[in-house]
Parts: structure tokens; C-alpha cells; sequence
């Protein structure tokens, strides 16, 4: 279908003649918001790798929110243990396995740490920019993230134990009984456990 | 990326800006909803192949802000508006009137009257220049197709600037 010579030129020609920089206002919001959220992540995974030392902190409103990544790390691993861990101690978490202990110690309150500090400064933001929708996004990736953390701390844990059930690798160790005497087992190459005592016999 | 996306804010800023003010009838409106395009294609930079010019991408991006917003907020602005209603909307005042039956703001308000479809069509065309091409891959539809819409958007705009003339000439 030809096309008519129309005087379509006609349509009048809007120019913008505000502030030069209005119509990347949301842009320039957005790289401050994003150094914004970048700093407090960061804030935040500094606090939660000292979270557990709130138990020494006294003054009460302080104590609490130096506790929350640690307490929500707890929760989490208290609700799949099945029991109530109530002290702080490096191999509290996951006994069998002091490495693996030692991660969930620190290294998940400081990831909880950053994702409620960068989930802030998030809601701090320009709201225009900000929103909620990608908020989730956000939110998305640091709830999967700390999944994926989280299950892999039991992962590996579950893969020690069954080594330990069969004290394979396992040279010696020690026994404490009641009466805080200890014993010491050696394992010889014939594979019998026999004590310091009935060596010495 | 910043130096490419300052290249790309200068420019394309009035030709988002103008589309925008068509599609929305409110220059504050119209400020929004560029701020947030804008948004969008800093955003999207990145992941911006060059499968069609950088125009063609920012219109899209503007096309589909306005209707995101318009869906959710403001449907009116995507229905077409009669003779009638134009008449109501605008200017009573004797001054307004004057301003009105100026050329360019009788195409204006003509030209706003018309459903979102065919206002994007005749802007994206008769506006930002594009090609028949480069309308369809905005658009989502084949070539042939833009050239019928186009047509039709046309006489409807048409028939609608005539009788709204003849309705002044009759006032």
C-alpha cells in the first residue's frame, strides 16, 4: 500500500526544558543506592562474623542487635539438629566434624549478617527505585544462597559421621569417664583397641 | 558502560520525553515515566545485543514502561476519547480556546485523543521517524502488519481532526 505524502511533520515537537539531570534522576538514585547497599553488606558481614560475642555485651538493646545474625543462625540449626544448643563453643554445632562447626560458627552469621544489613539500606533507598518487586530479587538470591550454604554445612557433616562410625582414619582417641579419668586407646595394626594400662602389663 | 549510557541519555532524551508526553497527556506524568525508562535501559545496557538500533531498543522500553504503568494505573490513558469528550477535557477559558484552535495544539490534543494503539503506531512513525521495520521489531508484529495499522491509525486521526475543526468552525 503506497504511502500518502502526508504532513506529518507537523506533530509537534515536545522538548524537555527542565534541569538536565532530571530525566536520569532515578539512574543517579540508583548507583547511590546500590554503593549504599554495597557498604552496608558489607557492615553487615563484618557484625555478623563477631555476632557470637554478644553474650558479653551488656548494655541490652546493643546485645540484641549484634545477636541477630547469630540467634537466627542458631534457630536455623537448632530446628534441623533437633535439640538446643545454649553455648557458643567451636565444635557446638556440628561435634564430629570442628571444621565444618567452625563454618557454621562464622562464616553463616556473617552471611546472615550481610543479607539483613544490605536488606536495610535496601528499604532505606528511593522507593521509586527501590522496589518491592526487586527487592525480591534481591532477597532471592541471598535466601538461596544461604540455602545452598546451609545444606551443604549438613552435607558435609553427614559425609564425617560416616567416616566416624567406622573410626575410619581414625588412629586413637580418648574416652572420659564420670570420674574425669581418662583412657587412651591406640590402635595397633592387627586392628585391637588396647589401653596405656594393658600395654604396660 | 557510563560513557555509553550518557551518549544514549543525550541522544534520545526528548525523543523518549516526546513520546512519553503523547502517550500520558501530562508532561509530570510524562517526567516519570522517562526517569523510569531511562532506569530500565541503564539497567538493561548490559545485556542490549544490538539486534536492533539503539533507538529502536529505548522506544520499546518506553512503550512498554508507559504500558506497564497505564495497565496498573491509569487504563484511560490506553481508551480512545470522541470529539466530545477532547471538547470537555480542554480549554473553555476564551484564552484557552485560542490555544486550542492553534494548529499544532488542535493536532495535539487530536493526536492524544486516540487509543494508545494507534498513537504509538503514528509516533513511532510520523514521530521518531522509524522505519517500517524497525516499528515491527518495536512492536512485535511483521512489517506488513505496521503499514495496515498504520493506515488505519491515520484515517482515524483524520477523520477525527476534521470534525473537530468543523465543530469549532460551528462554535
Amino acid at each position: 500500500m503506497a504511502e500518502k505524502q502526508w504532513d506529518w511533520d507537523e506533530i509537534p515537537r515536545e522538548v524537555f526544558d527542565g534541569d538536565e539531570e532530571i530525566l536520569k534522576k532515578r539512574v543517579i538514585h540508583f548507583k547511590k543506592g546500590a554503593r549504599r547497599i554495597f557498604v552496608f553488606t558489607i557492615v553487615g558481614l563484618i557484625m555478623g562474623w563477631f555476632s557470637y560475642l554478644y553474650v558479653g555485651v551488656g548494655f541490652f538493646p546493643l546485645k540484641l542487635i549484634i545477636a541477630v545474625p547469630y540467634k537466627i543462625n542458631e534457630i536455623i540449626h537448632n530446628f534441623f539438629h533437633g535439640t538446643h544448643i545454649a553455648m557458643a563453643e567451636l565444635d557446638t554445632f556440628f561435634p564430629n566434624a570442628i571444621w565444618v562447626s567452625a563454618f557454621t560458627e562464622f562464616v553463616l552469621p556473617m552471611l546472615f549478617g550481610g543479607a539483613i544489613y544490605g536488606s536495610l539500606a535496601y528499604f532505606t533507598g528511593d522507593r521509586k527505585v527501590f522496589t518491592y518487586k526487586r527487592y525480591l530479587k534481591f532477597a532471592g538470591i541471598w535466601t538461596l544462597f544461604l540455602t545452598v550454604m546451609i545444606a551443604a554445612t549438613f552435607a558435609a557433616n553427614h559425609m564425617v559421621e560416616k567416616k566416624n562410625e567406622t573410626l575410619k582414619n581414625v588412629k586413637r582417641f580418648f574416652i572420659s569417664n564420670e570420674m574425669g579419668a581418662e583412657q587412651y586407646f591406640e590402635q595397633f595394626e592387627k586392628g585391637e583397641m588396647i589401653s596405656y594400662e594393658e600395654m604396660a602389663d | 558502560m557510563k560513557e555509553r549510557f550518557n551518549r544514549i541519555y543525550i541522544l534520545y532524551k526528548n525523543d523518549i520525553y516526546g513520546y512519553m508526553v503523547y502517550m500520558a497527556k501530562d508532561r509530570q506524568l510524562a517526567e516519570e515515566l522517562t526517569q523510569e525508562t531511562f532506569l530500565k535501559i541503564y539497567l538493561g545496557l548490559r545485556k542490549f545485543k544490538g539486534d536492533s538500533s539503539e533507538k529502536t531498543w529505548c522506544l520499546t522500553i518506553a512503550r512498554n514502561t508507559f504500558l506497564s504503568y497505564a495497565r496498573k494505573k491509569r487504563p484511560i490513558l490506553l481508551e480512545e476519547q470522541t470529539v466530545e469528550q477532547i471538547f470537555e477535557e480542554h480549554a473553555e477559558s476564551p484564552e484557552e480556546y485560542m490555544l486550542r484552535k492553534e494548529k499544532g495544539e488542535r493536532i495535539k490534543q487530536v493526536l492524544m485523543s486516540l487509543e494508545e494503539s494507534d498513537r504509538t503506531i503514528i509516533l513511532l512513525r510520523d514521530y521518531e521517524n522509524l522505519s517500517y521495520e524497525e516499528i515491527a521489531a518495536a512492536l512485535g508484529i511483521t512489517a506488513a502488519s505496521v503499514k495496515g495499522k498504520l493506515f488505519r491509525a491515520r484515517e482515524k486521526y483524520k477523520r477525527k481532526y476534521e470534525k473537530l475543526t468543523l465543530s469549532e468552525e460551528v462554535e
